[in-house]
């Protein structure tokens, strides 16, 4: 009976080849079990663990309490910037969804053979510098940058304004841009499956491309959104570089206080009890998404 | 096919023709005009820094005063820059080369010799890739910490294989999808063993699908710095050390280091897409030069 059960979770189907011994099955596999051990469930199990030790003047007291929670949950600064992390990456995530959709459909419906050379131009910031793609922003947005140039030879603005750079907008702005291209390239290949003859169809029907849009295209790649919009979100979440970088004080995100906790705060229980807290809220954030955008619409 | 779709569109089009026309043609030129304004969106600041690299004074102000390439100079006499360039390349390739062996052991066990738990074995080893990298970054700390193991090489080097190696995974796995099983088959029938099978069948079937990913991996490690920062001892990558320049004040070299990795990186990526899409469009007969 085990027999069975083992060979059928392991299941070596005579097509690829002639059938494994169970020793050999287990040997097979076997890495695969210890990489997973040791770099997925290990670091998280330890991350849980650590959260409910407490810290003792730069030392890690061995013992079970709920101190870092209570003491995050009661903190002012904690739960403003939580709430303020956020808004900021739904803020990101939503502008990053309203860009990246619309430009996707256009690119799928309007660009014909272009369409695939179109798309890959979208995800080429993917692989530019990150940290350029940040700094990018304070080039633009400085006191002396380009948009204050700009508006103040334009005659727009008496003097060069310094409030464009370093507030929550500069860090919301710049995480948009950072996203894009993760939502434009879930958004895309959704709806590249969709196929032609389904707009067909629907126009056959009499529907115009609104009444296409909402009725068949929209249902059939809202999964796909939701996907591109929940890595967006969670991209956006766990970002520290960019509020450091064009945040300043007003813009300081969760994964800060992460950074001061593991440095030079030196109290890494707490630590890990804030990266608990942003897992255990990024992973609320995806399972009501994708109970959300779950859809009853079905092709092929 | 289609110049019959058109014959008949052209005789269901009656008077309202033209103005139909026009309404297209405007949409049309607003559609344009929206993915114009989404490209330069995503490319403007790309270019800013670009020219900004250019620029002769050290302060980033608008208009520039004037162009120079001394920034460039600049960086290629810095030391520590250097030093950490060649970090970065010692950790992307070591990086890279665990995640193609174990990205394609990976994919081929997940594709062959795993049915029913298929679904959490790719669940758990994509994990690292769905985790905010704040949560990756000192997960992996703790875990480093919890060994004895003190940061270095090797800390960076497996931290990045963690979410590497599910993407090498991920690229191979469509091709191994794809694969006409009666090739490992036949070599089976001509009494190959599995190793024979695979070395001589299925490695050359999907060797540009891992070219391929392999690129693409060594772009995402080589520019990591999330998780990176928290790995890192006294030998720093090269984001984490133009990330530290930018914290502690800031040089116009890094505007020239940014240029400069951001061609490599897509010069990188448009090899590996012209891999991807040359060897989809004439597959079955490289695998099958491939196998003899």
């Amino acid at each position: 009976m085990t027999q069975t059960t083992t060979r059928e979770t392991l299941s070596v189907s005579g097509k690829h080849g002639p059938p494994l011994r169970v020793g050999i099955r287990a040997l097979i596999l076997s890495p695969t079990l210890l990489w997973i051990l040791a770099l997925v469930v290990a670091p998280n199990l330890y991350l849980l663990v650590f959260s409910f030790w407490s810290n003792e003047i730069g030392t890690v007291v061995q013992e079970f309490t709920f101190e870092n929670y209570v003491r995050a949950f009661t903190s002012e600064v904690f739960l403003t910037l939580l709430v303020r992390t956020f808004l900021i990456a739904t803020f990101a995530a939503v502008m990053a969804t309203l860009i990246a959709y619309p430009g996707a459909y256009l690119v799928v419906r309007k660009l014909g053979r272009w369409k695939l050379a179109a798309a890959l131009l979208v995800l080429v910031p993917l692989w530019v510098s990150y940290l350029m793609r940040v700094f990018a922003w304070r080039i633009i947005l400085g006191e002396r940058g380009i948009l204050n140039g700009l508006l103040t030879s334009l005659g727009i603005l008496g003097e060069a304004s310094d409030s464009f750079l370093y507030s929550v907008e500069t860090v919301a702005l710049t995480l948009t841009y950072i996203v894009v291209p993760y939502v434009f390239l879930a958004s895309y290949s959704s709806l590249e499956r969709i196929p032609e003859s389904l707009y067909e169809a629907s126009a056959d029907c009499g529907g115009n491309s609104f009444r296409t849009f909402v009725h068949i295209i929209w249902p059939l790649s809202r999964p796909g959104v939701a996907i591109g919009f929940a890595i967006g979100f969670v991209i956006a979440f766990g970002d520290y570089v960019t509020a450091q970088m064009v945040g300043g004080l007003e813009g300081t995100m969760l994964g800060t206080i992460i950074l001061q906790q593991f440095g030079t705060a030196n109290n890494w229980p707490y630590g890990a009890a804030i990266g608990v807290s942003i897992m255990l809220a990024s992973f609320l954030f995806l399972a009501m998404v994708s109970l959300f955008s779950r859809t009853e619409a079905q092709y092929e | 096919m289609s110049s019959a779709i058109a014959r008949r569109r052209t005789t269901v089009q009656t008077d309202g023709e033209s103005k139909a026309r026009l309404r297209a043609m405007w949409a049309n030129l607003v559609s344009f005009t929206l993915l114009l304004g989404l490209y330069f969106f995503l490319y403007a600041p790309l270019f800013v820094t670009a020219l900004f690299s250019f620029n002769e004074s050290s302060v980033q102000t608008w208009p520039m005063s004037g162009l120079t390439g001394s920034w460039y100079g600049e960086m290629m006499s810095n030391g520590p820059l250097k030093a950490a360039a060649l970090f970065s390349f010692r950790i992307s390739l070591t990086t890279v080369a665990i995640g193609m062996l174990f990205g394609t052991y990976f994919a081929l066990l997940v594709s062959r010799y795993v049915k029913r738990s298929r679904g959490v074995l790719l669940a758990a080893l994509a994990t690292p890739v769905v985790l905010p990298g704040v949560v990756l970054g000192i997960s992996l700390l703790v875990v480093f910490r919890m060994a004895s193991i003190t940061p270095g090489f090797w800390t960076i080097v497996v931290g990045h294989a963690t979410f590497v190696t599910p993407i090498i995974m991920f690229v191979v796995l469509t091709r191994v999808r794809t694969l006409d099983p009666s090739l490992e088959q036949a070599s089976f029938d001509l009494g190959a063993n599995r190793v024979q099978t695979f070395w001589h069948v299925t490695l050359p079937s999907i060797r540009v699908a891992l070219m391929a990913g392999a690129l693409l991996a060594f772009t995402v490690s080589f520019d990591e710095i999330i998780v990176t920062f928290f790995l890192a001892g006294v030998n720093v990558t090269l984001p984490v050390f133009v990330w530290n320049q930018l914290r502690f004040g800031f040089t116009p070299e890094v505007n020239a280091i940014f240029t400069v990795i951001g061609v490599f990186s897509v010069l990188l990526i448009i090899a590996a897409t012209m891999m991807l899409t040359r060897g989809s469009a004439r597959s079955s007969l490289v695998d099958l030069g491939g196998a003899t």
